[in-house]
């Protein structure tokens, strides 16, 4: 059981590795201006629909808290802006900076892009998908900080064997993948790519003892 | 599939060994509530489950993460309880200094709506 573990582990650090370059990110910008807080809008979806943007929207505070970054309320946020005449994620994509700076007080803004997030189906397997772009901005000198991108699977096919038990997880997944927890799930994988990524990750924020250390720790 | 996914998440943290610097608890869950379903979630059962998390994060030495108390102060303004919802603003703002212009601007709108002490 650890052994089968470990092998999945190795797999999936491997999937993730492969996603990105192997060239480091160069965190110059960042560097010399390194943001204590972070305000994070709702994602723009290729679908254009919004539901799946604040479903996104409420997978981000926890990898950014961690890393040690003030994170804006992110649902307060949201709805503060769609009443002042801001109805969605792409309309708030447009507020400017120096509006950002001051009703926040934000030292950065991350905007991101999804697409392709959805579920596909084939006769014995399916899988749920999510891609993430991701750019930090200086809100003082709209400079970019820092970005990324990454994308989230989960198959369904695996823990099943033989034919029936692949029928079975077939027809489960169609029911259970509506927004919800195997769709959360890959934004969470996702953000963990994005941000967690040791060449090109996001590095640590204030609140993380790791502050002004390198990607690697 | 929610337990089997917290046992596995459980797992991977016993792995991997990193402390977390908050108790998250279900504040992503209210996120999800309130931003993601607007016309379906129910603001008394919000409140009454962040509220229990906070004392139970204060009570455990955990630290409350960024946001959760501007949070309900949002769930307690909706409510109509404006002196709870400033209270919460404050919290946050002792929290985490880096709030202190959004927090004080939704002070002076709290306050024009009938909030002050």
């Amino acid at each position: 059981m650890r052994w089968r573990g470990g092998a999945l582990l190795a797999l999936l650090v491997g999937a993730l590795s492969a996603c990105s370059s192997i060239e480091p990110y160069d965190y110059t910008a960042f560097r010399a201006n390194p943001p204590r807080s972070i305000l994070v809008l709702p994602p723009l979806d290729d679908t254009m629909e919004v539901e799946p943007s604040y479903a996104y929207l409420s997978t981000v505070s926890h990898p950014l808290g961690e890393l040690g970054y003030y994170v804006f309320p992110v649902a307060v946020v949201s709805k503060m802006m769609q009443d002042n005449g801001l109805p969605g994620p792409a309309e708030m994509h447009s507020v400017s900076l120096a509006k950002v700076d001051e009703i926040f007080g934000a030292d950065a803004v991350l905007y991101m892009v999804l697409s392709n997030w959805g579920t596909s189906y084939q006769v014995i397997d399916s899988s749920t998908t999510v891609s993430v772009e991701a750019r930090l901005v200086d809100v003082a000198t709209g400079i970019e900080l820092w970005g990324g991108s990454a994308t989230g699977r989960i198959s369904s096919s695996s823990g099943q064997s033989g034919l029936i038990g692949m029928l079975v997880g077939a027809v489960v997944n169609q029911i259970a993948a509506t927004i919800s927890d195997p769709s959360l799930e890959v934004a969470r994988r996702a953000n963990a790519g994005l941000f967690g990524d040791r060449h090109r990750g996001l590095l640590h924020g204030p609140y993380h003892e790791l502050w002004g250390t390198g990607p690697e720790g | 599939m929610r337990r089997l996914s917290a046992i596995v998440a459980g797992v991977l943290c016993v792995a991997c060994g990193t402390p977390h610097l908050y108790y998250w608890g279900s504040y992503e869950d209210s996120v999800f509530a309130v931003a993601a379903q607007p016309d379906g979630f129910d603001v008394d059962e919000q409140i009454d489950e962040l509220e229990t998390q906070v004392e139970k994060t204060n009570n455990k030495g955990l630290r409350v993460p960024p946001g959760l108390h501007a949070h309900l102060a949002y769930l307690y303004s909706f409510r109509g309880d404006l002196a709870s919802a400033r209270n919460n603003l404050e919290r946050e703002k002792a929290l985490f200094p880096e709030s202190t212009v959004f927090v004080d601007g939704l002070i002076v709108r709290l306050d024009s709506l009938g909030g002050q002490p």
